[in-house]
């Protein structure tokens, strides 16, 4: 556990060499991307599902158009990013540490990372709660919307039950990414990772230090 | 590192085979939880209006329009033609058609991609009424109706048209005249056929030879939109309380 070593080695300024990587393009660029098309899904859904926004905007067409193609284009920033051998090799190596829950991750959820004594790696299990969710309910909306949209070919309750299934997620969707912005607002340092890429080794070793501890073993390898 | 990882499960991936796997179950079965969360928000809101219809699986009205805005027009404005093959050509003002012996219906509203608000109030004039003070000439065997959003058509046989749950509606879910959203100040109620055939902001009927197939029937949909018998649907009848 090299971990106490590497708090003792901290620089005392942030500005002392202090900023380790944390996001390479490939990752900022999956989010960004990720994050426009949910936008985009969200803003086309409004006036989509509540009569006073529909009657403001019209144009429904345009918007069940939008709203479907910026939802197929959901998952595939995604894919490439994970397909690309070149480019994709840290956003591989990022998903599989959220992949991996250990028994941390079950302490964290006890105090809701709050606990003094935790030592979450890269991504603590809110950060790993958070992809999951996003993950499963990017493919659960497209499959619904899918059925939504293209009904010919199935059973015909089954629009009724896509239906159903696509606005109760929509609705935790947005309730996660409302939170999801707000932990980015309440932790600033966290938004110039994911803009940079960069995040000082002080903020790091603070939130993440089992990650500082993992960074400064394969640098001495 | 290994102080606390004693142990190491993929939950992320269980987490996003789980949701699949609960989507799946919902496509197939959510149809049934789907009536039942909506039979109970029916009882507390009939109609589905208002917050309802922001609650996932309420019996709520879809706004639909096929066109760029919400057409709007006033009852001072509004009027209705009466054309085609009659000896009788008409325009009603909405003070007319209110003039007019008096319907009410109290039935489902069905539309044809599955949602469906139970026990809709609706009141107007019988569109029999209408075609019998146009006389109509022999050759006429179907009704074609127009909306002044300018794009949207339908059209019915002479015969589906003479039905008693057939109206011109101008009052809905309590509401005098009906809302711009929900297709007024006056629109058509086909009760027995899906709701695509309930012209909204009906502006004209037409007498003509021949049924001419309308928006959504150009796009696909069948034109004897009787519910639960066309569409490849199988719906329960739409008579209410």
């Amino acid at each position: 556990m090299g971990l106490a070593v590497s708090e003792l080695e901290l620089p005392p300024e942030d500005s002392l060499g202090g900023l380790i990587p944390r996001f390479d393009l490939t990752e900022r660029l999956v989010h960004w991307l990720t994050a426009l098309f949910m936008f985009t899904c969200i803003a086309t859904a409004l006036p989509l599902y509540i009569p006073p926004f529909a009657q403001l905007i019209g144009r429904r067409e345009l918007l069940v158009v939008i709203h479907v193609y910026s939802g197929i284009l959901l998952v595939v920033p995604t894919l490439a990013g994970v397909a690309s051998k070149r480019w994709g090799s840290q956003l591989r190596d990022d998903l599989k540490k959220i992949n991996r829950w250990d028994g941390e991750d079950s302490m964290w959820f006890k105090s809701w990372g709050r606990d003094p004594l935790l030592l979450p790696g890269k991504f603590n299990a809110g950060q790993k709660a958070n992809s999951a969710f996003i993950a499963g309910a990017i493919l659960v909306m497209l499959m619904t919307g899918v059925v939504m949209h293209w009904f010919g070919p199935f059973p015909v309750s089954w629009r009724t039950g896509a239906t159903f299934i696509h606005d109760l997620l929509a609705y935790m969707i947005v309730v996660v990414i409302v939170g999801h912005i707000g932990y980015a607002i309440r932790y600033p340092a966290t938004i110039r990772a994911i803009v940079s890429g960069k995040v000082s080794r002080r903020w790091a070793s603070e939130h993440a230090p089992a990650w500082v501890g993992e960074l400064d073993r394969s640098d001495q390898n | 590192m290994t102080l606390t990882a004693s142990w190491k499960r993929p939950v992320g991936r269980r987490i996003v085979l789980g949701m699949v796997t609960l989507g799946f179950a919902g496509i197939a079965f959510g149809e049934s939880v789907q009536r039942f969360i909506g039979g109970a928000i029916s009882k507390v809101s009939p109609g589905g209006g208002g917050l309802a219809s922001l609650i996932p699986g309420a019996n709520s009205f879809r706004i639909y329009t096929v066109t760029d805005s919400f057409p709007s027009e006033s009852t001072q404005d509004y009027t209705l033609k009466v054309t085609g093959l009659i000896d009788n050509p008409t325009t009603y003002t909405f003070e007319d058609l209110v003039g007019l012996p008096q319907t009410s219906l109290t039935k489902d509203f069905q539309c044809v991609t599955g949602w469906r608000v139970p026990n809709v109030h609706w009141k107007g004039v019988l569109l029999s009424e209408i075609i019998k003070r146009a006389s109509v000439q022999p050759r006429a065997q179907a009704v074609l109706f127009h909306s002044f959003d300018g794009v949207y058509t339908e059209s019915l046989t002479l015969d589906q048209a003479s039905r008693n749950d057939v109206i011109v509606a101008y009052e809905m879910l309590g509401q005098r005249p009906i809302s711009s959203e929900h297709g007024g100040p006056v629109r058509l109620y086909v009760a027995p056929m899906y709701g695509y055939k309930s012209c909204k902001w009906l502006s004209e009927i037409e007498l003509s030879d021949k049924v001419i197939p309308g928006y959504w029937e150009d796009l696909g949909y069948d034109v004897n939109a009787w519910i639960g018998r066309s569409n490849g649907r199988s719906d329960a009848p739409v008579d209410g309380a």
